[in-house]
C-alpha cells in the first residue's frame, strides 16, 4: 500500500478496513493510519533581547527557518500598541524596529510566529528601546 | 465366505462422500501495525509478506475508508484520499 497527501484536509487519523479475497472467501483487518504535519521552525535560536535606541532605525535579519513538509511559510508578527507601530516586518526575512515616540520607550515582549496555514509555532523575545539624556559635549566655558 | 469364483452377479455401492474446503486469505498477524505518515512524503506499508491463504490461491486486497465510529465513508480506489496499492 502506498500512501501520500499533500492537503491539510487529510491531516489526522484514519481508519481502513483492507480486505483480502481469493475470488470466492475473504477476510478483513482494521488498519489505523494517522497523517501528520509539522509546524514551521527556526532552525537557529530566535535571540532573547534586543536593545534598540530611540529614533534609530535598525533593521533586524530573522534566523532561517524551515517547514520539514516544505509547506508554504508565513511570518507574523504580533504585539498590542505601540508594538505593531514600530516593529515591522520587511520581507520575510527582516524586521525593522523603529522607534520614536515617547511612548515607545521602554521594554517590550514580541511574538513572532511561523506558520503554514495548518500549525504555527511561537517564538517570543523582548525588545527595549531607551533614550538618553542630553548632555554638555564639552566642558563650560566662561562667557565673554 | 467367498470361494475364489468371480462374482458377475451383481456390485454393491457404497456411498463416499468427499469433502473440498477452502478457506479464505488472512492476514497473518492479530493486528496490523498502526501506520504514521508525514505530509507530502511518500509512505509504503507492505502487506505482501503478511498475506497468507493457505490454499495458494491468488490474494486480491481492497480497501474501505471508515470513520472513526465506524461509517462507512468511501469503498473503491479512486474516491479514497491518498491512499492506492
Amino acid at each position: 500500500l502506498k500512501f501520500f497527501s499533500n492537503s491539510f484536509s487529510d491531516i489526522g487519523v484514519h481508519k481502513f478496513q483492507l480486505q483480502l479475497s481469493d475470488t470466492h472467501l475473504s477476510s478483513t483487518k482494521d488498519l489505523w493510519v494517522e497523517f501528520y504535519n509539522n509546524p514551521p521552525f527556526f532552525i537557529k535560536e530566535v535571540p532573547i533581547n534586543l536593545t534598540i535606541k530611540f529614533n534609530n532605525s535598525v533593521e533586524y535579519e530573522l534566523p532561517p527557518y524551515m517547514d520539514t513538509e516544505k509547506n508554504n511559510i508565513t511570518v507574523i508578527l504580533s504585539g498590542v500598541p505601540p508594538i505593531k507601530d514600530f516593529i515591522t516586518l520587511n520581507g520575510p526575512y527582516k524586521i525593522v524596529i523603529n522607534a520614536n515616540q515617547w511612548n515607545q520607550l521602554g521594554s517590550f515582549r514580541v511574538n513572532i510566529s511561523l506558520s503554514d496555514s495548518q500549525k504555527i509555532n511561537s517564538y517570543f523575545f523582548n525588545v527595549t528601546i531607551f533614550n538618553t539624556a542630553p548632555y554638555f559635549s564639552s566642558g563650560m566655558k566662561p562667557a565673554n | 465366505l467367498w470361494d475364489g469364483s468371480l462374482d458377475t452377479s451383481g456390485y454393491t455401492s457404497v456411498p463416499w462422500t468427499v469433502t473440498v474446503t477452502n478457506t479464505a486469505p488472512f492476514f497473518n498477524i492479530p493486528i496490523l501495525p498502526n501506520v504514521t505518515i508525514q505530509m507530502n512524503f511518500i509512505g509504503l506499508y507492505p502487506v505482501s509478506s503478511m498475506i497468507q491463504d493457505n490454499e495458494g490461491h491468488n490474494s486480491f486486497l481492497t480497501y474501505k475508508k471508515y470513520t472513526a465510529t465506524g461509517t462507512l465513508l468511501a469503498s473503491s480506489a479512486p474516491t479514497i484520499p491518498f491512499i492506492s496499492l
